[in-house]
């Protein structure tokens, strides 16, 4: 089988999310790029003004990929402007490779839902989903990829599977994508499917890194949270996938932080399951 | 209704109190309206008002 080539080569193997609450740790850490919130960037007068820490990372040559959670890429609104330029700016500060979204909606009629969306699968969805990208591509100075979400809702309206759905996006557009294993993990399991192929019928040519996270089983449903640590079988989601396409993976933590020791513990098996070298350490003689 | 009125009434089920749109599970809805609350509820109270 042939692998798939890296879409984003300044992304090394293994990084992760950088949040301020781990900023000291992620300091002394070697990761191959890190991602950081869009949103929690703060922009004045057009100009990015990123946390100290976060710009000492990239003045020390770490690629950092801005991730946007509130543009509505999947929103039958027109993505608005200040959003976009929002992005934009964070892209220029970071002097980011690539900038992330999620194909989502967050908002419709005014509203804001407060979370990620699923976006129906039908053919006026994509064409709206497929314009809002094109407009937000126009104002970024670097390509864009955009996320396949954990759905808490299924919308009884279906024309696409959610394959066949990512492969027309792919098509129509060209877009990168990043593929988040655990939410390919989350689906799959709370729909009743196997997880290994749910992912080996999406498309991954596009990839241009992946999302790895632990979640929160409440007996009923699994919660892509975030706040746990990355379970085995997400682990195999990444051996698979590394096996058709060449991607870097980064780790997702967004609360209930472990211990600097146990982080690395899971960066190590993240890097191990998908062959690339662990970053930790160093990180590891100042920590544990 | 359209893919426009399908997402408002979709979130104003989910964050304002709406009638669960046509087709889907209202059990679902209601837990995912509880995860969206509190999301948007955490995130209010981490915006500082501004003074400006």
């Amino acid at each position: 089988m042939s692998v798939a080539r890296r879409r984003v080569p300044a992304l090394g193997d293994v990084g992760l999310g950088w949040r301020r609450e781990i900023a000291g740790v992620i300091g002394d850490l070697r990761p191959g790029f890190c991602e950081v919130i869009a949103e929690s960037v703060a922009v004045r007068r057009g100009r990015a003004r990123p946390h100290p820490a976060l710009a000492h990372l990239v003045s020390s040559g770490v690629a950092v990929v801005p991730h946007g959670v509130a543009l509505s890429l999947g929103g039958a609104e027109p993505v608005q402007r200040k959003r976009i330029r929002h992005l934009a700016a964070c892209a220029e500060a970071l002097d980011a490779p690539v900038v992330s979204e999620h194909i989502a909606f967050v908002r419709a009629g005014g509203i804001e839902a407060g979370h990620l969306l699923p976006v129906p699968r039908t053919r006026e969805a994509l064409a709206a989903l497929t314009a809002n990208i094109e407009r937000t591509r126009q104002e970024l100075p670097v390509p864009l990829a955009v996320e396949n979400i954990a759905a808490f809702v299924e919308w009884p309206e279906s024309e696409f599977t959610e394959s066949e759905f990512l492969t027309e996006l792919v098509e129509r557009t060209g877009v990168l994508l990043v593929m988040d294993v655990a939410n390919v993990y989350a689906n799959a399991r709370n729909r009743g499917r196997d997880p290994q192929r749910e992912l080996a019928r999406l498309p991954v040519e596009q990839v241009a890194y992946s999302h790895v996270a632990g979640g929160h089983d409440d007996g009923d449903f699994y919660h892509d949270t975030h706040t746990a640590r990355t379970p085995q079988e997400v682990l195999d989601l990444v051996a698979a996938l590394r096996r058709r396409v060449d991607t870097p993976f980064m780790l997702e933590r967004d609360g209930r932080y472990p211990p600097a020791a146990e982080l690395f513990e899971e960066l190590d098996a993240i890097a191990a399951a998908s062959g690339a070298a662990p970053i930790t350490a160093v990180a590891r003689e100042v920590w544990v | 209704g359209s893919l426009a009125q399908r997402q408002e009434a979709l979130v104003r089920a989910l964050v304002a109190g709406g009638p669960v749109p046509s087709g889907f599970d209202p059990q679902a809805v209601a837990a995912a309206g509880e995860v969206c609350r509190h999301k948007r509820d955490a995130h209010a109270g981490s915006v500082r008002p501004r003074p400006w």
